[in-house]
């Protein structure tokens, strides 16, 4: 049976380690992703719907659950073994979307396996 | 009225690996052991390569120039975890998540202006792991 529990605080059983439900929300990831490097393949991922190729280097994730504004933290590492590099969130950063764009080490766009992830606000 | 829960460990009922939150909105939920960080630390690239503070992290290990292999305390469950990376550096590092595996992170930091040699960071580098325990 589904239960609901609203509470303002955590504790731990001893009464120590107070962290507020708050910061439970706003502290957790709302989305993340590992794409592959073509840009058509997510590996793993949370709160992403799809992954579209728009260029490139460049990719879009969709999220399922919407952000509640555009204003969240964005990040994205390149997944490789040379020095190649990326963020996110420079070509298109909504509510329901954020790209990962990724450069070789010349500053060249270039595909890779990015690791992306987003903080902030859902709708 | 305020109100506190004082417990060890949340377990959820459905599934027990899988419990929602209120989203700020108040209208969304989200999950809370997928959006919790796995692992996150900031470490330093100096002569000992050391860690400044870290969770589920058992120890680092210098790799070589601008490498570093944070070995997790906690396995993941595959290797399709995202793993983001900064370099914290005034002198053009840029940081990579090179061949993750469920033991480790293996940090590799380069000069943006070089190819192939890896840079150490010696002001430090921060990551967070995503994805699943095992």
């Amino acid at each position: 049976m589904a239960s609901e529990l609203r509470v303002n605080t955590l504790k731990d059983a001893a009464g120590n380690n107070s962290i507020a439900t708050s910061f439970v929300a706003g502290g957790s990831a709302k989305a993340w992703a590992f794409t592959n490097n073509t840009g058509t393949t997510i590996n793993d991922s949370f709160n992403i719907s799809s992954l579209g190729d728009t260029d490139t280097g460049k990719q879009l994730l969709s999220f399922t659950s919407a952000m509640g504004n555009a204003n969240y933290m964005s990040q994205a590492t390149a997944n490789s073994s040379q020095n190649d590099w990326g963020h996110a969130g420079s070509i298109t950063k909504s509510t329901s979307q954020c790209d990962t764009t990724a450069y070789d080490a010349g500053g060249s766009y270039a595909d890779n396996k990015m690791d992306s992830c987003i903080l902030g606000d859902l709708a | 009225m305020a109100s506190i829960l004082k417990v060890d460990t949340l377990t959820g009922v459905t599934t027990a690996g899988s419990i929602s939150v209120t989203g700020e909105g108040n209208s969304t939920t989200t999950n809370l052991q997928q959006g919790l960080a796995k692992c996150w630390f900031q470490i330093v690239q100096d002569s000992t390569h050391s860690i400044n503070d870290s969770f589920n992290v058992s120890s680092i290990t210098d790799a070589g120039a601008g490498e570093t292999t944070v070995t997790f305390s906690n396995a993941m469950a595959n290797s399709d975890w995202s793993g983001v990376l900064t370099a914290q550096s005034s002198n053009n590092r840029r940081a990579v998540n090179n061949s993750p595996n469920t033991t480790r992170i293996k940090v590799e930091v380069y000069q943006v202006s070089t190819n192939t040699s890896g840079a150490d960071a010696t002001s430090g580098v921060s990551g967070t792991v995503q994805g699943d325990l095992a």
